[in-house]
């Protein structure tokens, strides 16, 4: 036989140890005894297998829910987009329609004002409502108006929330100075009871506490945003901040109340009002004065854990 | 006892599996090296402990052939190859003439059955005879055979002479 044909005896007998060993490996593998799991340990592995599986199909649940959830807020937030585009739609051609009028002068300047300032107000509930929609978008959640709620991709919806609501309470307190005026008018010429235009001024103060307390809140969310307050801390104040305000209110509306239902009871006693008018006055000034006396606990309670 | 019985029939057919593939890989004694490992290394893991086979030879040349094959064409497309990186430059001194790797590949790509009596031939050395009577046919029908089944492998090789009818 050719000296190629044959392999070397070296060759031969690496390649029988190689398999030999290979061979004894396969044995060993095969007959290996079996290390012995307690039943509890495997029914524990089951069961934490079970869970994991559980808690991973509750994970893909909960996404799915949220996808949905997020679509829901999106679609919820659209629609008021839509609704508030058609009232403010509405409020301008009806606006147009009062200022023709007054143009005219079949309507007085403060029925003017009152259109213009309803249209406004309509814009910036479409400008609030296009607000919510874009945070929606952004959080994928409803909107959160909190003094601690966090910057939305690095946007302050809550500051700008704010000040949507003081621009509105502005034009509120507009409106109010605007009749505050017309009552002086006709209160200079006679034709109503001093009493109304003081009515109007009270009304005018609880407008401008109002608007001073958005002031605070946005005073207190700049300082949440620049790591001055902690979150406790600004929801106590921003809580105080309104407590105080609806306490400033309750206590001019009682003052206001008060002194109206002593009209009334003179005007009573002239038998020139009726005494239904007194009653409702009377009922109203115990309802305020019960709102007071809440507003002051709240005051109370705000201070003490201030 | 199947340990045992697995090293006999090793010790049985390395030469005849050795000298099959040699005579394959035009005398590469490192290709056949690293062949006739593959192989056994396979039947050692798909030969059953129980059943082993029947005629082990046969079994392990045709799985040899085929990892040759294998390799070879592997070889042709690109120089990746498990065994060796650089095909071998050429015969060894004092190898069997079996041909080159082409020569291989171009017989193995003919039909079996001519692939099968070229190797018969040329590869393992059987003479007309011996083929004939393995195969129950007449001399005369192995020489036709051979004669045709040349001239399909001429078709398949770029023109390199003639294909001789002696054995290689």
């Amino acid at each position: 036989m050719p000296k190629t044909l044959e392999p070397d005896m070296e060759f031969v007998e690496r390649l029988e140890w190689q398999l030999a060993s290979e061979l004894r490996r396969s044995r060993l593998k095969r007959s290996a005894p079996r290390i012995a799991v307690p039943r509890a340990a495997v029914a524990a592995a089951l069961l934490a297998g079970i869970l994991l599986a559980g808690v991973a199909a509750i994970k893909a649940a909960e996404l799915v829910q949220d996808s949905w959830r997020k679509k829901i807020e999106i679609a919820r937030a659209e629609t008021e987009v839509r609704l508030q585009e058609a009232r403010l739609e509405t409020e301008r051609g009806q606006a147009a329609l009062v200022h023709e009028r007054y143009a005219v002068g079949l309507v007085s300047e403060g029925d003017d004002l009152l259109a213009t300032t309803t249209q406004e107000r309509s814009r910036l509930g479409l400008e609030r409502s296009r607000l919510d929609l874009d945070e929606v978008r952004r959080s994928g959640a409803p909107p959160r108006d909190e003094l601690y709620a966090p910057l939305v991709g690095g946007r302050d919806f809550v500051s700008e929330r704010l000040q949507l609501e003081r621009r509105g309470a502005e034009l509120g307190l507009k409106v109010l100075e605007a009749r505050a005026k017309q009552l002086e008018e006709r209160q200079r010429l006679g034709l109503i009871a001093p009493g109304q235009a003081r009515s109007a001024g009270s009304d005018i103060a609880a407008r401008r506490t109002r608007i001073a307390e958005i002031g605070q809140r946005l005073d207190l969310r700049k300082r949440f945003l620049a790591a001055a307050l902690s979150a406790v801390r600004v929801e106590i104040a921003g809580r105080l901040a309104t407590a105080q305000a609806n306490l400033a209110v309750a206590r001019s509306k009682v003052e206001d109340l008060k002194e109206r239902k002593a009209r009334a009871e003179t005007r009573r006693d002239l038998g020139v009002a009726s005494p239904a008018e007194f009653e409702e006055l009377a009922d109203a000034l115990g309802a305020a004065e019960a709102e007071l006396k809440l507003a002051a606990l709240e005051v109370g309670i705000l201070e003490k854990v201030k | 006892m199947f340990e045992q019985q697995w090293l006999a029939i090793y010790r049985e057919t390395v030469r005849p599996l050795y000298g099959y593939m040699s005579r394959r890989t035009g005398g590469d004694r490192a290709l056949t090296e690293d062949i006739v490992q593959e192989t056994y290394l396979r039947a050692l893991g798909r030969w059953d402990p129980k059943a082993l086979p029947q005629t082990p030879l046969a079994w392990l040349k045709l799985v040899a052939r085929n990892i040759l094959i294998d390799h070879l064409r592997q070889r042709k497309r690109g120089p990746a190859s498990v065994w060796t990186s650089d095909p071998p430059a050429g015969p060894e001194p004092g190898k069997d003439d079996c041909g080159s790797s082409d020569l291989f590949l171009a017989v193995t790509s003919l039909d079996r059955k001519k692939a099968g009596l070229l190797e018969e031939f040329y590869y393992d050395g059987m003479s007309v005879r011996e083929i004939a009577e393995k195969r129950g046919l007449s001399e005369k029908a192995v020489e036709g055979l051979l004669r045709r089944a040349r001239q399909a492998l001429k078709a398949r090789l770029p023109d390199q002479g003639p294909v001789g009818g002696q054995h290689a």
